[in-house]
């Protein structure tokens, strides 16, 4: 994934800490009495508030397309498993048919080759 | 295809046969750490969704509280339909975090999915798929010995060999115990080339998942300090439900913490899975060079020998 998206999720940890603390602060301005300062700082805190949630919205968006595409590799990589199978498969399937064996000599002697070899 | 000059190589032949047997003995794959490692990412796709589930609905009720304090209006609310099978909320000037936190949701599944997928595919090819092992069973080899035999003059032939009709019938096992060999190694070399040629994807997957997590996190962070307010300056003072949400933050966090951890530790796993592989396919390819199978391997082959010996 996009180095962008980890650089985002880095400022987004930050400006929950800020909003932490704008929250604290607010909090205590409230329960002091002070409620036109504590009006301001909600007028602040939700300006942050909305800041973080655009960015919240913008890495979902972002990481939501970069997993796709490598949700698509993985699906790829599991089609050529499948195509691995299924020539082992086939390989077994024609040994089953005890004269056609002879068939597959040729790549059994040469995998004996490197064996003995060795 | 190389004819070998009969007869008088056939005794070494069928040396090499044997030789090739005990590698098939030495050299099958254990399938328990694939279906491990394939069982072992399933919690993780549960946990993920569970938590990116949990995330869109406090989306959701934080766009109705919006709402209701008329921060957001209705009519952004209405979907908008461009194209036959498309819904959006394309009247809004901002599409709601909801609507991208379900698509989010979705793309994470869809990954875990993908994942699970391969992982289960490579136990499979590993020989521990649900189904039984692709490959056949000694009772199953056995029986393609006795119908080879039946046609053993072909065998013979294939091999380059030719045999008295009493030797024929030990060919035909051999035969048989050869590709049993070769198509061992033929499943250690595909799950080898597997594994290496996905280990990059893996280490991206697993990157992306751990970032997921983290985005996870910051909307758990972010929703706390969203209902820790009017909790926290409500009259009377009551720590209760400021105790009952801070447990549930921190148990979420928690949670998602060890599923950060547990994805970090999916490339090493798979990595070890490689290894194993490659382990194998070393002793598969070069049996006699490996120094701790010597002696195993020069059990089995004077076994086999002995075994065969009568027919000889």
């Amino acid at each position: 994934m996009s180095q962008e998206i980890e650089a985002k999720l880095d400022v987004l940890a930050g400006m929950n800490a800020a909003l932490g603390k704008l929250t604290n602060v607010q909090i205590r301005l409230t329960l002091a009495g002070e409620e036109a300062l504590a009006g301001q700082m909600d007028t602040q805190r939700k300006a942050l508030l909305k800041q973080i949630e655009t960015l919240q919205g913008q890495v979902a968006d972002q990481w939501t397309v970069e997993a796709a595409v490598l949700a698509e590799d993985l699906r790829q990589a599991n089609g050529k498993l499948q195509d691995r199978i299924r020539n082992i498969k086939n390989k077994v399937d024609v040994a089953n048919n005890a004269i056609q064996i002879v068939g597959q000599i040729d790549d059994a002697l040469a995998f004996l080759k490197t064996v003995v070899a060795a | 295809m190389k004819r070998l000059s009969p007869p008088r190589r056939a005794p070494a032949l069928l040396v090499a046969l044997g030789l090739a047997a005990a590698v098939t003995a030495c050299a099958s794959v254990a399938p328990a750490p694939f279906t491990e490692f394939a069982s072992s990412l399933q919690p993780l796709r549960a946990g993920t969704d569970a938590q990116a589930g949990a995330a869109a609905a406090a989306s959701r009720q934080d766009l109705i509280d919006k709402v209701a304090a008329k921060e957001v209006s209705p009519a952004d609310l209405q979907l908008e339909f461009t194209d036959p099978f498309t819904a959006t909320y394309g009247f809004a000037e901002d599409e709601p975090n909801y609507a991208k936190l379900v698509r989010f949701r979705q793309g994470l599944s869809a990954l875990n999915d993908a994942l699970l997928a391969y992982a289960q595919a490579l136990a499979v090819l590993a020989g521990g798929g649900a189904g039984g092992d692709i490959l056949p069973t000694t009772a199953q080899f056995d029986q393609m010995a006795r119908d080879l035999n039946a046609n053993a003059g072909a065998a013979a032939t294939a091999l380059g060999v030719q045999l008295d009709p009493g030797r024929q019938a030990l060919l035909s096992v051999a035969a048989i115990e050869l590709f049993k060999a070769y198509i061992e190694s033929k499943r250690r070399k595909e799950l080898a080339g597997a594994i290496a040629e996905v280990q990059p994807r893996v280490e991206e997957f697993s990157s992306a998942a751990q970032e997921a997590v983290r985005f996870l996190a910051s909307l758990v962070e972010t929703d706390y300090d969203k209902k820790v307010l009017p909790l926290a300056t409500a009259s009377p003072p009551d720590a209760a439900p400021i105790l009952a949400l801070n447990d549930v933050t921190q148990a979420t966090l928690a949670t998602l913490a060890s599923l950060a951890k547990s994805y970090a530790a999916v490339p090493a796993a798979h990595r070890d899975l490689a290894a194993a592989a490659a382990n194998r396919k070393t002793g598969l390819a070069g049996l006699v060079a490996l120094g701790d199978e010597a002696t195993r391997l020069q059990n089995l082959v004077t076994q086999l020998r002995t075994a065969n010996a009568p027919a000889l």
